[in-house]
């Protein structure tokens, strides 16, 4: 399979070009005026499910990149926005990545992987997220915290209660399996990442991912009688670990990407929320 | 330059924070204090603790008041009797008292002792050792000069206090050799009462730690908007306060991982403090002051917030310095936290009724 052209709008090309660069054999960024198979959208732009769907019969994958809550006609509901574009972009056999902030980084598969989910006698599961963009709204990082509980194993099943406020919000609930869910969430630019912790009456797993923009990785520990087990250090960020998937995604062709109807569970949860 | 003159201290309580926490601390400033009596109900007890000290015993609180090589008095008893012995100590007329935090377990008492403090000019440090922590205490005057004191020119827009600590034996075992742990009684779990008083008791107990840290940097809550009960001790609180979200988290479990520490946003700094747990007897709190692009890291400094509390104690006793929280600043971290704690409780309460009434409506 040849490498997959790639049109990066201009906005994100300091962000994306090193991410392709590092999958030279997967991916080539197009020559000016050149269509790519492969389209970028940027999901800070409010009307990117519009994007996405111009471009399902003519692309042959998408990457959405870092989504917030999209604009809708007045009446329109976000929610089942994006569960339509959803089913669209299935029936259309076009896989829609969502490149997303803190559940991406390969450290939080791999957390899963090995530390298992959450049960419901866990007696606490709490998500802290500092947004250092704060160009992103509080509904953003909240649906970015979800995120990185649905990618821990953890995700939530019921939000009781979200409460805003300019620089940061908190909610709380439970996770699908029961177990009681915080989330907390703070808008700074003093720094950014994301920490996500289980915890029973035995043992304590946390994994911690780093701002974007930072070389860290993602630390992923379990604290428990026996001490502390860390896993093996993973030095790839969320964006280059979505490509691959994208790459996957195409080369295989049997499995469906899910990243768009577990975004529009985790913003329907949100918007229930008192 | 002179030595510093040496004050006799009266200890009321022999218990583990006594033993573990403030004669090694003690030991440590002896060029500054010796411990001349210990009174403890359990006058055996007494006896062993003052042993170790080189000290006298008794189990006469008046006594040890009017004891002449008396000059200040430590009050390590349990919390319902600090109200009532720091008004003896005030009414004894000795130089200053240190009460253990909570100095008192209701408004009214609080606001009494406030008066006979005021009446009788005695100064009373409360001992909310992270106050005094130095590393604290730098890493917040940059805070405030970078973006202004509570309420400044820079909102504070979260704060976090969490703390996880094993139960405090792993450490006490480290600080001294304890003599007679007191027991505790298994509370009932299903019953929500016994949940809410243990809730309460463990803000007044382990979040009270943090609280006058909290109030400095949010100087303002409104209720607690969720609590949610961790076992086997602990509780997760969710705090409303103006423009701010709060959250308080507080443990006591042998299997996570140990950590104090209290977080701070702006929409542009972050402030970060790392203490050392209870009862370690090992250098202050470190810190940072986070801007994009920038940091700047406090401590660890030799002395820990024991040891800060003791000196100032000794310099406000010996008048060479004034009281850094006079009685209006720990009547309000009081009220504080007292109103967490009583608020805590409340939502225990009510988040079983709810529950109540859900599995009442589906059954």
């Amino acid at each position: 399979m040849n490498a997959l052209t790639v049109d990066v709008p201009p906005d994100l090309t300091a962000d994306l070009v090193p991410v392709l660069a590092s999958l030279p054999d997967d991916f080539r960024v197009t020559a000016d005026g050149e269509r790519g198979e492969v389209l970028v959208v940027d999901g800070r732009l409010p009307d990117w499910p519009a994007l996405i769907e111009r471009s399902l019969q003519t692309v042959r994958g998408v990457m959405l990149r870092d989504p917030g809550v999209p604009e809708v006609p007045a009446g329109g509901d976000a929610v089942e926005v994006l569960r339509d574009l959803a089913t669209r972009s299935a029936g259309a056999s076009v896989p829609v990545v969502v490149d997303r902030r803190w559940g991406g980084a390969p450290g939080v598969a791999s957390f899963a992987r090995e530390f298992g989910t959450p049960t419901a006698s866990a007696t606490s599961v709490t998500v802290l997220v500092v947004e250092a963009d704060l160009s992103r709204s509080g509904e953003d990082a909240a649906v970015d915290a979800l995120g990185l509980a649905r990618a821990a194993g953890a995700a939530a099943g019921r939000l009781a209660r979200f409460h805003r406020r300019r620089g940061s919000w908190s909610a709380q609930g439970a996770t699908v399996r029961g177990a009681p869910l915080h989330l907390m969430g703070v808008l700074s630019t003093a720094g950014g990442g994301a920490t996500f912790t289980a915890s029973t009456a035995s043992w304590q797993t946390a994994v911690s991912v780093p701002h974007p923009h930072s070389a860290a990785p993602a630390v992923a520990r379990r604290t428990d009688e026996a001490g502390e087990r860390l896993l093996p250090t993973e030095f790839e960020g969320a964006p280059r670990a979505a490509w691959r998937r994208l790459r996957e995604l195409l080369r295989d062709g049997t499995d469906r990407a899910t990243d768009l109807s577990d975004l529009a569970e985790d913003l329907a949860l949100l918007r229930g929320a008192v | 330059m002179s030595a510093p003159e040496r004050l006799g201290v009266g200890i009321l309580g022999a218990g583990p924070v006594t033993q573990a926490i403030h004669l090694p601390t003690l030991a440590r400033l002896a060029d500054r204090f010796r411990v001349a009596v210990v009174m403890d109900v359990d006058a055996a007890l007494a006896e062993r603790v003052a042993g170790r000290a080189g000290a006298r015993s008794t189990t006469d609180q008046d006594a040890l008041l009017a004891d002449p090589e008396v000059d200040v008095v430590l009050i390590c008893s349990p919390p319902q009797f600090h109200a009532s012995q720091v008004e003896a100590a005030c009414a004894a007329g000795v130089r200053a008292v240190l009460c253990e935090k909570p100095f008192a377990t209701s408004q009214e008492e609080a606001e009494r002792i406030a008066r006979t403090a005021a009446d009788s000019g005695v100064p009373l440090v409360v001992g909310a050792m992270h106050a005094f922590d130095p590393g604290w205490l730098a890493a917040k005057a940059t805070w405030d000069e970078t973006v202004g004191a509570g309420g400044g020119a820079e909102s504070v827009v979260a704060v976090r206090s969490s703390i996880v600590l094993p139960p405090n034996p792993r450490f006490e075992d480290r600080a001294t050799q304890v003599l007679a742990r007191p027991s505790h009684p298994s509370p009932d779990l299903d019953d929500p009462k016994a949940v809410a008083a243990l809730t309460r008791n463990l803000v007044l107990g382990l979040t009270v730690h943090d609280l006058p840290l909290v109030r400095s940097l949010v100087p303002r809550l409104d209720a607690v908007a969720h609590a949610a009960w961790l076992p086997p001790f602990g509780a997760h609180l969710s705090v409303g306060a103006p423009g701010t979200a709060v959250e308080l988290l507080a443990v006591m479990h042998q299997q996570w991982r140990p950590e104090w520490t209290l977080q701070a946003w702006t929409q542009s700094h972050a402030l970060e403090v790392a203490f050392t747990p209870s009862y370690v007897h090992a250098g202050s709190a470190t810190a940072a002051v986070r801007a994009a692009g920038r940091t700047h890291v406090f401590g660890p400094f030799e002395d820990n917030g024991y040891v800060g509390e003791w000196r100032h104690l000794h310099k406000v006793a010996t008048g060479q310095a004034v009281l850094w929280y006079d009685a209006a600043s720990v009547i309000a971290d009081l009220t504080y936290t007292l109103a967490v704690a009583d608020g805590a409780a409340g939502a225990v309460l009510a988040a079983a009724a709810a529950a109540a009434s859900t599995a009442g409506r589906a059954a």
